[in-house]
C-alpha cells in the first residue's frame, strides 16, 4: 500500500522480512485496526501523556515535540509581538480620513502584501541573501558564531513579519474605520484637530480591546505562516516536524502536531473571548 | 368628522374581534430577571363596521397590544375570538385560513415591502397567494387598489427605496385592501409623515373605510387625531384600557384621570403637571397612582377594574366606585 | 454603477488571467519553446522564461498552471460559497432555535481550529488528488461566509414583511426562495469574489507542501518542485519568481474586486476579522 508507514518504519527492504514479521509490527503498532480505532487510541495515550512514538524520527514524539516547539516559538512570538505594534499602528493611520491618497496607498500595499503567498517571499529572501549577497547560508547555522545565528534568525522573523503585518494591519483599519465614522471625530476633524494625539486617543483606544482578542486568531494565522518559513529555511521547528512527517506519512507525528497546534489556538481563542467580555465596556453593561 | 354616520345602529352588529383577559410579558435584564407586563388584562371588542381609536402614549402597549389580537405575537394569557371562533386555540393550518382577513398597517413602512421587490409586485403578492383573481383580472384589479389610494399606476413598477414615505404608506394599504379584509388595524400610520401628508391618508382610509365596510382599529397617541378619525375610543395607559366610550362623551366629560391630563394638553396647550414616565415598581394599586392627583389611600392598595359607567362607557377609577353594580 | 479604478484594476488582473487560463493551448503555440532541452536554463531565446529541473519549459508550465490555479480556485470558492449559504440561510431564519445553536456552534469551532494544519491532516488522509483538494478547501472555508449570510439573514427575518407573509399563511420555503434568498445575493457574490484568492493562495500552500495533485501541474507546486528538486539552491530564480508572482497577481486582483464591492454594498461596513 503506498504510503505505508510500515516502509518507512522498517526501512526499503521491508520486503525481505517475511509478512509475519510485517504483521508482528503491524500488531505492535496497532497499524492494523481501522483508522478511527487509532484516533481513539491515540487520544486515549494523549490523555495519559503519551504521545506516541514517531517511527520516521525514531523517537518518542514528546520528545520530538520538546525540540522544536522553542525554535518555533523563537521566530513566531517576537513577530507576532512586532506585527501586532506595527500593525496596530499602521491600521489606524490607514483609516484616518483625512489624509484619502496616504490611506490609498497604504491600504493598497497592505493587501499587495497580503496577497503574496509567505513561501514565495522566503525564497526570494534565501535566494538573494543566501546565494546572491552570501550574507547567511542556505542552512541554519547551528554551530556558527552568534552573530550570524542571530542575523538568520532575524531573516526568518522578517519573513514572518512580511505575512503577518498586513494580516494585523487590515484588522486594525477596519476597527478604527468604524470608530473614525463617528460624530464626534468629524466635529473634532472639522475644527481643525489633526495631530497624532487625537487619533491615538481617539481612534486607538476604543479598538483596542477587540484588537487584542482578535490577536488570538492571529495565532492560527502565525502557525500557517511560521510553518511556511521553516521549510524553507529547514528551521527545525514544528513546521518542519509536521512537513518531514507529511513526507513520511508518519501519522502519530502527524495527529500530535495537529493536535497540540489546535490546543494551543483553541486555548487562545478561549482566553481572548473571555478577554473581549471582559474588557468590552458594551457587553459589560448588559 | 365621519365621513358616514354609522355610530347610530351599533347595537345591532355582531361583534367581529373579541379579546378576553389579554396578557403579555417581555423579560429583560440579566437572566431574564425583570418582568414587564406590555399588556395587563386587556378585555376589547370591536364590532363589525366601526371605527375605533386606540389612543396611548408610547411604552403603553399599544402596538404589543395590536399584535395580539392578530395573533403575530403569542398572548402569555387570554384569548382571542373572531366572530366565534376562538384564534388562540386554533392549530397552525386552520389559523391559516382565517388570518388574512384581519390586516395590519404598521408604523415603519420602510421594513413592510420587500425592497428589492417591485410595489406592483407586492401588491399583487397576497392576491397570488390567496388565489384571488385570476392571472387576467390581476392587473386591472391593482390598477383599481391603486387609484383607491390615489397613487399613479407609474409607481408600480418603482421599488420602496424610490418613493416617498405617503407613497409608500398608500401602497402599503392598498396591499393591505387587496384582500379585501374584514379588520384593519392602522399602528400610528401617519407618525412619520408631514401633516398634509398626514391628512391625505387619513382622509383615503377613512373614505375605504366608508365604503368597504370593514372594521378599522386606529392606533395614534395624538388624541387630537382620535377625534377626527373615530366613532368610539380606548385609552391605554401601561398596558391597562383605563377608559372607553364614544369619542363625545370622553372628549367632552373626560373621567379618567390620565384621559383628563391627556385632554387638558387640548385645551391649555400644556401638561398640567410634567412627569416622567416611570414604570410602576410594585404591583399593587392603580397603575396611575404616582402621577394621579386624585388619589386615594384605596388606590395604592387595590387595582380598579374596569367600572361600567352609563352611556356605554367603562372607566378604570376607583373615583366611580359607586357605579358598581352588585 | 460607477465602478472605482481600484475594482478596475482587479477586473482587469483578472479578466487577463482569466483568459490566460482559457487560451493555454493557444498562447503556448504562439511562443518559442522546446521541450526537454537542458534543464535549469536561464531565460534565452529557446526558452523565454527558462527551464526547470525536467528541462520543460517554465513559461508553458505557468500558462498550463493558470488553468489549474484558476480552476481550483473557482469550483473551491464555489462550495464554499454554496454550503456557505445554505447553513447561512438556515441558521439566520430559524434564528434562535435549535437548528441555529447547532449550526453556529459547528461554524464557531471549524473558525477556531486551524485551518491549514487540520487541512493538511485531512490530504494526508484522502490521497491528494484534484477533487480531494478542492473538497477539503471546500469543507474548511465556508463558515466566515455562512456568519456574514446568517447576521444578514436574521436581520431580513425580522423585517415587518416577513411576519406579514407568515399571516397569510405562506410556507417557510417560499419566505426563504422568493424574499430571503435574493436579498442575499449581492453578498454572496462578493463572498464568492473574495473566496477565489483565499481557495487560490490555499491550494497553493498545500501543493507547496507537496499535498496537490502530481498529475496536475498548479503554481504552488511549481513551487514545491523549484523547492525540493535544488531550483532554489542553484538560483535559478526563474523556476520560481514567476510563479509566485502569479499567484500574488491573480489573488490581489480578485481581492481587489472583492473588497471594493464589500465596500459599496455595506457602505463603510467593517469588514469582520474572521472573515479575512
Amino acid at each position: 500500500m503506498p504510503g505505508d508507514p510500515i516502509i518507512y518504519l522498517l526501512g526499503e527492504d521491508v520486503f525481505a522480512y517475511g509478512p509475519e514479521v510485517i504483521e508482528e509490527f503491524r500488531e505492535k503498532f496497532g497499524l492494523n485496526r481501522p483508522l478511527h480505532e487509532q484516533f481513539m487510541i491515540y487520544l486515549w495515550n494523549l490523555l495519559h501523556g503519551d504521545l506516541g512514538y514517531s517511527f520516521s524520527y525514531g523517537a518518542p514524539i514528546s520528545s520530538l515535540i520538546m525540540d522544536h516547539l522553542p525554535r518555533t516559538l523563537m521566530i513566531t512570538l517576537p513577530a507576532m509581538i512586532i506585527a501586532s505594534i506595527i500593525g496596530c499602528f499602521l491600521g489606524a493611520w490607514c483609516s484616518w480620513r483625512l489624509w484619502e491618497n496616504r490611506k490609498r496607498t497604504t491600504s493598497l500595499l497592505m493587501l499587495i502584501f497580503y496577497s503574496t503567498p509567505p513561501y514565495w517571499t522566503g525564497m526570494i529572501f534565501l535566494l538573494v541573501f543566501a546565494l546572491h549577497l552570501r550574507i547567511i547560508p542556505p542552512a541554519p547555522p547551528i554551530d556558527a558564531n552568534p552573530l550570524l545565528q542571530a542575523i538568520y534568525i532575524l531573516l526568518l522573523i522578517a519573513t514572518l513579519l512580511i505575512y503577518l503585518i498586513p494580516f494585523n494591519a487590515i484588522i486594525m483599519k477596519s476597527l478604527v474605520t468604524k470608530f473614525s465614522e463617528e460624530a464626534f471625530v468629524l466635529t473634532a476633524v472639522s475644527k481643525g484637530l489633526r495631530n497624532s494625539r487625537f487619533i491615538a486617543r481617539h481612534l486607538i483606544k476604543p479598538a483596542l480591546p477587540s484588537y487584542v482578542t482578535l490577536l488570538a486568531i492571529e495565532f492560527a494565522f502565525a502557525f500557517s505562516g511560521s510553518l511556511f518559513v521553516e521549510v524553507i529555511y529547514s528551521w527545525p521547528g514544528m513546521g518542519l516536524l509536521m512537513w518531514n512527517a507529511v513526507n513520511a506519512r508518519d501519522y502519530p507525528l502527524i495527529q500530535s502536531v495537529f493536535t497540540l497546534t489546535a490546543l494551543v489556538v483553541i486555548v487562545a481563542n478561549a482566553i481572548a473571548d473571555f478577554m473581549i467580555i471582559y474588557l468590552d465596556p458594551r457587553i459589560k453593561g448588559e | 368628522m365621519s365621513l358616514c354616520t354609522n355610530y347610530g345602529d351599533s347595537n345591532r352588529r355582531s361583534s367581529l374581534l373579541r379579546a378576553v383577559g389579554l396578557v403579555k410579558i417581555f423579560h429583560h435584564g440579566l437572566f431574564r430577571s425583570r418582568k414587564i407586563y406590555a399588556v395587563n388584562n386587556v378585555d376589547l371588542t370591536l364590532l363589525h363596521g366601526e371605527r375605533v381609536c386606540l389612543v396611548g402614549e408610547s411604552g403603553s402597549g399599544k402596538t404589543t397590544l395590536a399584535k395580539l389580537l392578530l395573533l403575530i405575537l403569542k398572548p402569555d394569557k387570554g384569548k382571542v375570538y373572531y366572530k366565534d371562533i376562538e384564534l388562540t386555540s386554533l392549530s397552525k393550518e386552520k389559523l391559516r385560513r382565517v388570518r388574512w382577513k384581519l390586516q395590519y398597517i404598521p408604523q415603519h413602512p420602510e421594513n413592510a415591502l420587500d425592497h428589492r421587490w417591485k410595489l406592483y409586485d407586492s401588491i399583487v403578492e397576497p392576491l397570488r397567494i390567496l388565489k384571488l383573481t385570476t392571472s387576467n383580472e390581476e392587473k386591472r384589479y391593482v390598477y383599481d387598489l391603486i387609484g383607491m389610494v390615489k397613487l399613479k399606476p407609474e409607481i408600480l413598477s418603482r421599488r420602496p427605496r424610490e418613493v416617498s414615505g405617503g407613497e409608500l404608506q398608500r401602497a402599503i394599504i392598498a396591499r393591505a385592501l387587496a384582500v379585501k379584509p374584514e379588520l384593519l388595524i392602522a399602528d400610528e400610520p401617519t407618525s412619520m409623515l408631514d401633516p398634509s401628508t398626514q391628512a391625505e391618508i387619513i382622509h383615503i382610509l377613512l373614505k375605504l373605510q366608508c365604503r368597504n365596510k370593514f372594521t378599522l382599529l386606529f392606533i395614534t397617541h395624538d388624541i387630537e387625531l382620535a377625534r377626527h378619525v373615530c366613532d368610539r375610543i380606548l385609552i391605554m395607559y401601561s398596558g391597562q384600557i383605563v377608559e372607553e366610550g364614544s369619542i363625545k362623551d370622553v372628549l367632552n366629560e373626560p373621567l379618567h384621570p390620565y384621559t383628563k391630563s391627556l385632554i387638558s394638553v387640548l385645551k391649555h396647550g400644556s401638561l398640567i403637571h410634567v412627569y416622567d414616565h416611570v414604570e410602576p415598581g410594585n404591583n399593587r394599586g392603580c397603575k396611575y397612582k404616582h402621577i394621579c392627583p386624585y388619589k386615594l389611600s384605596l388606590c395604592l392598595q387595590y387595582e380598579p377594574p374596569l367600572i361600567r359607567v352609563p352611556n356605554n362607557r367603562k372607566v378604570r377609577c376607583w373615583l366611580y366606585a359607586h357605579e358598581i353594580k352588585k | 454603477m460607477k465602478i472605482p479604478t481600484i475594482m478596475l484594476a482587479g477586473i482587469l488582473i483578472v479578466a487577463s488571467m482569466t483568459t490566460i487560463a482559457l487560451l493555454a493551448p493557444l498562447i503556448a503555440s504562439l511562443v518559442p519553446h522546446e521541450r526537454s532541452s537542458e534543464p535549469f536554463a536561464p531565460p534565452n531565446s529557446r526558452n523565454i522564461l527558462g527551464t526547470n529541473d525536467l528541462g520543460d519549459d517554465v513559461f508553458v508550465e505557468i500558462i498550463y498552471g493558470a488553468r489549474l490555479s484558476m480552476a481550483i480556485g473557482f469550483l473551491a470558492a464555489l462550495i464554499v460559497v454554496l454550503i456557505g449559504l445554505s447553513i447561512g440561510v438556515l441558521a439566520g431564519y430559524y434564528h434562535g432555535s435549535l437548528i441555529d445553536e447547532v449550526l453556529s456552534m459547528i461554524t464557531d469551532i471549524l473558525l477556531v481550529i486551524p485551518v491549514l494544519p487540520l487541512a493538511i491532516v485531512l490530504t494526508v488522509y484522502l490521497e491528494p488528488s484534484f477533487w480531494n483538494v478542492v473538497l477539503v478547501i471546500g469543507l474548511l472555508w465556508w463558515p466566515s461566509t455562512a456568519r456574514v449570510i446568517r447576521a444578514r439573514v436574521a436581520q431580513l427575518r425580522s423585517m415587518e414583511f416577513v411576519s406579514y407573509l407568515k399571516s397569510l399563511g405562506v410556507s417557510d420555503l417560499y419566505i426563504i426562495l422568493r424574499h430571503i434568498v435574493p436579498n442575499v445575493i449581492e453578498i454572496l457574490i462578493a463572498r464568492f469574489i473574495l473566496a477565489v484568492p483565499k481557495a487560490i493562495l490555499f491550494e497553493a500552500g498545500l501543493a507547496f507542501l507537496g499535498l496537490s495533485d502530481p498529475n496536475h501541474l498548479s503554481w504552488g507546486l511549481m513551487l514545491h518542485y523549484a523547492l525540493t528538486r535544488g531550483g532554489l539552491l542553484r538560483g535559478a530564480w526563474w523556476t520560481f519568481i514567476p510563479p509566485g508572482l502569479c499567484i500574488a497577481i491573480t489573488a490581489l486582483g480578485f481581492m481587489l474586486i472583492g473588497m471594493s464591492l464589500e465596500e459599496k454594498i455595506s457602505g463603510i461596513k467593517v469588514i469582520k476579522v474572521r472573515e479575512l
